[in-house]
This record gives structure tokens, C-alpha cells and sequence, in this order.
């Protein structure tokens, strides 16, 4: 199984079963981007001639080499140590790449990250959730489209459920996550997909990120389910934010209000925003 | 009847006429509210109209429900008791005159009501109020007056109170046991709560459910057989079928629970955790929960209409 059909804006975690089929994966989602006239760079926790092994069978890969559509770069270099990351100027830097590829008159920028080793303990794997939330307001907003992969082998279960989590296209052969919380339009987010206990520790980790004490509004008009559990969570982050900053839902489905109004009634910081809707 | 109580009175109140009815209680509200006693009384429906008429002008000062609505899920009437008291007792004594047992309700909603009755004991015990409990002995099988003797301290009949030698306080039995089998329906045993969610509701759309209780029935399941898979270690059997005008899911795993009052009590805006199956009180038509030291047995109920 290999990723196709991926244009700019799209924000895509693949989760992979062994180091060559990490590879695979990497060479068909760049070669898809380089038909497409992306600019490519491909990420990964190796040194610089390694990297360019990794990709032996993406076709023109010495061209574009020499031609600069084709970057390498170690992880280290991109991100530094796990504990001086500095995820806002990260995401900025991949932001000015692209709009750079953009002028350079490439469609944008495709990145191909293998990341695992910045999530490596469940303190990194938190800050790294935050960082991938961020990425996709930018990838949504720039002529850039990434996918990231992480490895079932060097990250436990709850890692890479909460790292599935907060991509809006994801693959896990193994173990599918249904629900995800992702960028929406106007600075709101998006909690779409199924919310039960397989995902209520994503949901608390991933909103936390996103509570700096201002609003945050949630767009759930694709939220298909959500338990008590998940309800629970978005009371809880929204009872952190309160009294500075409230969580406002968008379009909730109708069995998120009622359980609202039945065992939350007086919870505080929580809104349904109102005129819209049905 | 002195105006305040130290602490519970439970009384049943036996009638077997429309006259031995209003002659037990109308003295009965008419007395609480001149002691100014709060009165709220939740009737099924033709017995409101009964005690309406007959307390006349006092009927404006007397809080009415229609236990056919609030009692429907027997789990439903303690809150609603504890919420009246919390607004309307201001420290002295309250009346509630409730009346979840009629003649006609279906076996496992009149089980349930009696359990609910055993529960007000414990419930209140030491809240200062009198909950006065009308039975029709002309209409109710024996057994339902037998198991009133049990659940109530004291009867009220023919105008004379008395302790209730038969009173079994809380549990009304020493364990537990399952409920009765449940019959040939689809069933399913995993331990993934969402493929234990999708069985429900693809079988309950099936079986007729109209689509916004098909998602409270989802939110229920998906309550109980997380509680299951997650406290009680291992795969939770599920099982759906169809029973007259209701769709009814069972649900057993071999975890226990220990409050009997689980799920009737709402918890503090601040605390984290004890909503779920209050939320499936409020979402299902009839909970029935049995738990022992073989396990929890749930099963629940939403009408089709």
C-alpha cells in the first residue's frame, strides 16, 4: 500500500511497520509530488548520505539533486534536540520554504518526515502533538503538503495514536484511528470522526496544545460519534480555559448537546455556539 | 403526623378505592403544606387528575409530575426528589407522594420500580422528609403488595400507620442474581468497544429504531461495555433483540459494582468522573442492573416509537 491522490494542503500520517516500508512509502509519496512540479525534502533521523540511499529508487533523483528540486536533510538539523525544539519558528521555517518553492516556480513544497525519534518519550510525544497541530494550520494555509511517518517499532501504542490523531488523512494498517482533530478554516479546529476511549487521551492531549487561554472554537459538523468519555474531556479542557477563554462548539451533533445539557449543565467554559446549524 | 422528621419516613399507602385514595391523601398534602411542608407528588396520569380535583384551591401550592413520564425509568425519580428537596426544603421537611407502581406495567419496569422503592431508604435515610408510596391492592398482583411490605419501614392502611414486620431494608436480596436469560437475539463478544457499538446500531436501525435514539442507544453501549472492557478486564458479551414495542440490549462482563446508586446521582460541575451511567439513565427507557460476585449484568431498553 503506497499514498497517491495527495495534492498541496494535504497533512498526511502514515504509520509504518519496518524501516523499508517506511522507504517505499517516502519514494512514491516524493515521486507523486514531482510529477506534480513540487520542490521536494525528505527528512529522516540518518545522515546526509544515507538519506540519499533511502531514496535510490525515486526516479531523477540525481537530477533533482543537482537541480535543487530534491533536498535531503538530516532530522537533527531540521528540528535540534527534542528539548530545545522550537516548534512555532519550525513551523514558520517550513512555511517561508515553501512560498520560497512556490517562487522558484515549483507548485510548492513536499515533505517526506520520518519523525519517531522526536517522540520518543510521552513528554516528547506531547510537545510534538502541539507541533503537528501547528504544522497543519500551516499546511492548510501554504503551498505545502507533508507526510509524516512514525514507526509502530520505536514508539509505544499511546504515541502514535495521539500523533494519528491530529492529522486529517491518516494511515494505520494495523490499527486505524476514526476519530482526528486537525486545522479548520478561520483559525477554528475541527474534531471529526469517531471519539470513544481509543481516542479520549488523544483528544486531551491534542486540545490542551491548542488552550493558551483564548477561545477555541471546534468545528464538529463531521463528528460521527462521541462518548461520554470524550465529552468528559471537552469539559475538562474547557473548564482549564475558563474563565480567560471559553471552547466553543460549532454545529455539534445533536447527541453531543443533549449530553451536554443532561450531565454537564452547569459546566463551565463550554459554549454551543449558536445560529447555526440545522 | 408531626410537622418534622428527624430523618426518613417511608410509608406505603394501601388503597383499593378512588375514596380510599383521596382519603389518604389529601389529609395527607393538605397536612404537609399547613406545617409548611414543600408537597411534590408524581402520579401516573388519572390519579393527578384525581388528587387535583379533590385538594381543589391547595392543588395551586402542590408540585405535580406525571410519574408515567418521570418514572418511565424508575432510575429517574431520586433525582428528581433530590432536586426538589435541594430547592424547595430550605432545611425543614418535605412531602413526596410517589406512585411508580400501577397495574399494567410490564414485568421488568415493575421489578425495577421496586428496587427503586428499596432505594429510597437508602437514598435518604437521613434526609428529613416523608415519602408516602400509594398502592392500588385492588388492581397489583399480590407479589407487588408482598414486596411492598419489604421495601417500605411502614404502611399506611385504613387510616392507620404501623411498622412493616416484613421490612428488608437495602440489599432486598443477599446477591445479586442475573437477570432472567435473555432470549435468542444477535449476539457479539469483543473486547473493541467501537465493533461492539456498530453491532448495536446496525441491529437497531434494523429492528426499527427511529435514528436520534439509535444514537442514545449507541452513547448507552458504548458507556456500559467501555466500563466493561476497561474495569472489568476482557471482552463484554453483548447481545440485542426485539421485545414488543422496544429494542433491548444486554450487556454482561465480569467486573462488579458495588453503589447500588450508581447512576442516580448527577456529580459535582468540578468532578471528573461519574456521569456515565447517569447519562445512560437519562438516555434509555428502562435500565435494569444487576451485579454480583459472578459479574454485572446490564440491560437496556429504548422504545421503538
Amino acid at each position: 500500500m503506497s499514498p497517491a491522490g495527495y495534492g498541496p494542503n494535504d497533512h498526511l500520517c502514515w504509520v509504518h511497520e519496518s524501516e523499508s516500508a517506511w522507504v517505499d512509502t517516502a519514494v512514491s509519496y516524493l515521486d507523486e509530488g514531482a510529477r506534480g512540479q513540487d520542490q521536494l525534502l525528505y527528512v529522516a533521523d540518518k545522515r546526509e548520505p544515507e538519506l540519499v540511499d533511502d531514496l535510490r529508487d525515486l526516479s531523477g533523483r540525481d537530477a533533482m539533486l543537482e537541480s535543487g528540486q530534491l533536498r535531503v536533510v538530516p532530522l537533527g538539523e531540521v528540528y535540534g534536540a527534542t528539548d530545545s525544539f522550537d516548534e512555532a519558528r519550525q513551523v514558520h521555517t517550513y512555511h517561508e520554504l515553501a512560498q520560497a518553492a512556490r517562487q522558484a516556480g515549483y507548485r510548492g513544497l513536499r515533505l517526506a518526515a520520518e519523525a519517531s525519534s522526536m517522540a520518543r518519550t510521552s513528554e516528547a510525544a506531547q510537545r510534538f502533538t502541539r507541533y503537528e497541530l501547528m504544522v497543519d494550520a500551516a499546511i492548510a494555509e501554504s503551498p505545502l503538503s507533508a507526510m509524516c511517518g512514525y514507526s509502530r517499532h520505536l514508539l509505544d501504542d499511546d504515541a502514535v495514536r495521539t500523533l494519528s490523531f491530529v492529522h486529517p488523512i491518516r494511515h494505520d494498517a494495523k490499527r486505524p484511528v476514526k476519530g482526528s482533530l486537525h486545522a479548520g478554516g478561520d483559525g477554528h479546529w475541527r474534531l471529526d470522526g469517531e471519539i470513544d476511549v481509543a481516542t479520549w487521551e488523544a483528544l486531551g492531549i491534542g486540545l490542551s496544545a491548542l488552550a493558551d487561554g483564548a477561545d477555541v472554537h471546534l468545528d464538529l459538523e463531521d463528528l460521527t460519534f462521541i462518548d461520554v468519555g470524550g465529552v468528559r474531556a471537552l469539559a475538562s479542557v474547557a473548564r482549564a480555559l475558563a474563565p480567560e477563554g471559553r471552547l466553543i462548539l460549532h454545529e455539534p451533533p445533536d447527541t453531543l448537546r443533549r449530553m451536554l445539557e443532561l450531565a454537564w449543565p452547569d459546566a463551565p467554559g463550554i459554549e454551543v455556539a449558536e445560529g447555526e446549524g440545522p | 403526623m408531626t410537622s418534622s422528621h428527624p430523618c426518613l419516613r417511608h410509608p406505603a399507602f394501601f388503597y383499593a378505592s378512588r375514596e380510599d385514595y383521596v382519603a389518604g391523601l389529601v389529609p395527607f398534602i393538605t397536612g404537609g403544606l399547613q406545617a409548611g411542608e414543600p408537597v411534590l407528588a408524581a402520579l401516573p396520569g388519572p390519579n393527578l387528575d384525581v388528587v387535583r380535583s379533590s385538594l381543589e384551591d391547595a392543588a395551586e401550592d402542590v408540585t405535580f409530575l406525571d410519574m408515567s413520564k418521570l418514572g418511565r425509568n424508575p432510575a429517574r425519580i431520586i433525582p428528581a426528589i433530590r432536586r426538589f428537596v435541594k430547592d424547595r426544603a430550605a432545611g425543614g421537611s418535605v412531602r413526596f407522594i410517589g406512585e411508580p407502581i400501577w397495574p399494567g406495567r410490564p414485568r421488568a419496569e415493575l421489578e425495577e420500580a421496586t428496587r427503586h422503592e428499596a432505594l429510597l431508604n437508602l437514598a435518604f435515610g437521613t434526609t428529613p422528609m416523608t415519602i408516602l408510596c400509594p398502592y392500588d391492592t385492588a388492581r397489583l398482583p399480590a407479589k407487588v403488595i408482598d414486596d411492598a411490605r419489604r421495601t417500605h419501614p411502614e404502611l399506611l392502611v385504613g387510616g392507620h400507620r404501623r411498622t412493616s414486620p416484613e421490612y428488608a431494608g437495602w440489599p432486598l436480596h443477599p446477591d445479586d442474581a442475573p437477570l432472567p436469560r435473555a432470549p435468542a437475539g444477535e449476539s457479539m463478544t469483543s473486547e473493541d468497544v467501537a465493533c461492539l457499538r456498530h453491532f448495536v446500531t446496525d441491529h437497531a436501525r434494523r429492528l426499527g429504531v427511529a435514528a436520534d435514539r439509535v444514537g442514545d442507544l449507541a452513547i448507552a453501549v458504548t458507556e456500559v461495555a467501555t466500563n466493561a472492557v476497561r474495569h472489568a478486564g476482557g471482552p463484554a458479551t453483548l447481545r440485542i433483540w426485539n421485545d414488543r414495542d422496544a429494542v433491548v440490549c444486554d450487556i454482561s462482563d465480569r467486573g462488579r459494582i458495588t453503589d447500588p446508586l450508581a447512576g442516580r446521582h448527577l456529580p459535582a460541575p468540578d468532578a471528573e468522573s461519574g456521569r456515565g451511567l447517569w447519562l445512560v439513565n437519562q438516555l434509555c427507557d428502562l435500565v435494569e442492573l444487576r451485579s454480583g460476585h459472578w459479574g454485572t449484568n446490564i440491560r437496556l431498553r429504548v422504545a421503538l416509537n
